[in-house]
């Protein structure tokens, strides 16, 4: 008897843990690009390269899951523009030229909810629905002088991804995610794609 | 089946904190691709007056001095002159360019309705006023000579205050101010026309002022079609 249940113990963590059981707390860090859509392409139209995030997520089924997401995306761009003064809202007519630099630091922390295809231990699809707030920062340089502004933002992140098993108790996502930060009083609404690949680990 | 053992979980820790530091580094500034070099400091500002009556003005007389203004209450910066005959030089091709027809000082003439006035500036001292854009000149009289230049200031650099509000001007920032001649208020304040401040090009002296100055000129007209000729 002993031998057999040494030997089911042994089986268990051979094979890893039953991916996804019920009642698991994954971990994960992933490298994030951004790309800003509609609006906030405006600012800045370039695809970034800068941004991480690290996750939770507690199977409450087995193919359902509850956890938690913060991130960290920058967007920036810069170039040698030639702005309307009237058109930004200055009191006078002209015209403004130099190097702009712009940026944008998003910040969101959110909960989230996620629901995965297939059955535990197969590369899944995972179908995601982040919800919580954005600390978003923008920022535009010109010359020596920079404006800075900040607002918390309501924000809703829906996403999609890949999870395949990779080795001992971990997995390997790839994903896109977009983000939506409401407006927020003088703050506009901030609009981006997310495209990450990660790893998780039980 | 997949084989676990101790070594292999040191190792996917190990894997987890080297990722993790990978992340961490990739994102550790919030402001990637900043300035790298002074001339990516460099702004050309373009002020009109929408009033004006643009096209009607077909000669110019630029002045043949650049004058170093110092605001009351600030210490004078000695600047090079090494670049006023550049300067000088920039400015009367860009109105050429426009079609404007040269007119030596001494033979200006205050009663023509299409000859405007062009003096150049370089601020000789840092100084944060409040921007006042009136869109008149109150600094001297270009009819008797040079009698100084007092505390009159027609204007502001208008970057990123919302037009309203406090203000830097740079050591070096150069300006050109054009200016109605008949419209005049007494002898030494006229309607400004068209001016330009160009944020601290002359603070330094380096290899690369003087393209500095010719790109930054040239922009401030390329900026500026209205100034067109017998439109």
């Amino acid at each position: 008897m002993k031998i057999r249940v040494l030997l089911a113990m042994i089986m268990v963590l051979a094979v890893g843990s039953p991916a996804y059981a019920q009642g698991d707390w994954w971990f994960g860090f992933a490298y994030e690009t951004s790309l800003a859509s509609g609006n906030t392409a405006d600012l800045i139209s370039t695809l970034s390269w800068r941004g991480a995030s690290f996750g939770g997520r507690k199977m409450v089924k087995e193919n359902v899951s509850a956890g938690f997401w913060t991130a960290w995306h920058v967007m920036n761009e810069s170039g040698v523009e030639t702005i309307d003064l009237e058109a930004q809202g200055f009191e006078y007519s002209g015209a403004l030229t130099g190097d702009f630099f712009r940026y944008i630091n998003s910040f969101p922390i959110m909960a989230n909810v996620h629901w995965y295809s297939g059955l535990p231990g197969n590369t899944r699809i995972a179908a995601g629905l982040n919800a919580g707030v954005y600390f978003i920062e923008r920022r535009v340089e010109a010359g020596t002088v920079a404006i800075t502004t900040d607002a918390w933002h309501f924000g809703l992140a829906p996403e999609l991804s890949v999870v395949t098993p990779m080795g001992w108790r971990a997995r390997g996502f790839v994903g896109a995610r977009y983000n939506w930060a409401a407006s927020s009083g003088g703050s506009g609404s901030i609009t981006y794609f997310n495209f990450f690949v990660g790893v998780a680990w039980m | 089946m997949r084989r676990v053992s101790l070594n292999g979980a040191r190792k996917l820790a190990r894997f987890e904190v080297v990722a993790a530091a990978i992340l961490i580094s990739l994102a550790v500034s919030c402001y990637p691709g900043e300035i790298t070099n002074v001339a990516q400091t460099d702004l050309v500002a373009t002020i009109y007056s929408t009033d004006a009556a643009w096209g009607s003005f077909d000669s110019v007389v630029v002045l043949d001095t650049v004058v170093h203004i110092v605001p009351e209450g600030s210490d004078t910066v000695n600047l090079s002159r090494e670049f006023d005959q550049q300067i000088i030089n920039l400015v009367k091709q860009g109105y050429t360019a426009y079609g404007y027809t040269l007119v030596d000082m001494n033979d200006a003439d205050p009663d023509n309705p299409e000859q405007s006035y062009v003096l150049i500036q370089v601020l000789g001292a840092s100084n944060t006023v409040w921007y006042q854009w009136g869109g008149w000149w109150g600094g001297w009289g270009w009819w008797g000579g040079w009698p100084g230049w007092g505390p009159g200031w027609g204007w502001g650099w208008p970057c990123c205050t919302g037009g309203v509000g406090s203000t830097t001007y740079y050591t070096g920032t150069i300006f050109v101010d054009m200016l109605d001649g008949r419209d005049q208020v007494d002898d030494t304040t006229a309607r400004v026309l068209w001016e330009v401040g160009i944020n601290g090009v002359l603070s330094s002296s380096t290899a690369g002022t003087a393209d500095r100055i010719t790109r930054n000129i040239t922009q401030a007209f390329e900026q500026s079609p209205y100034l067109q000729a017998n439109q």
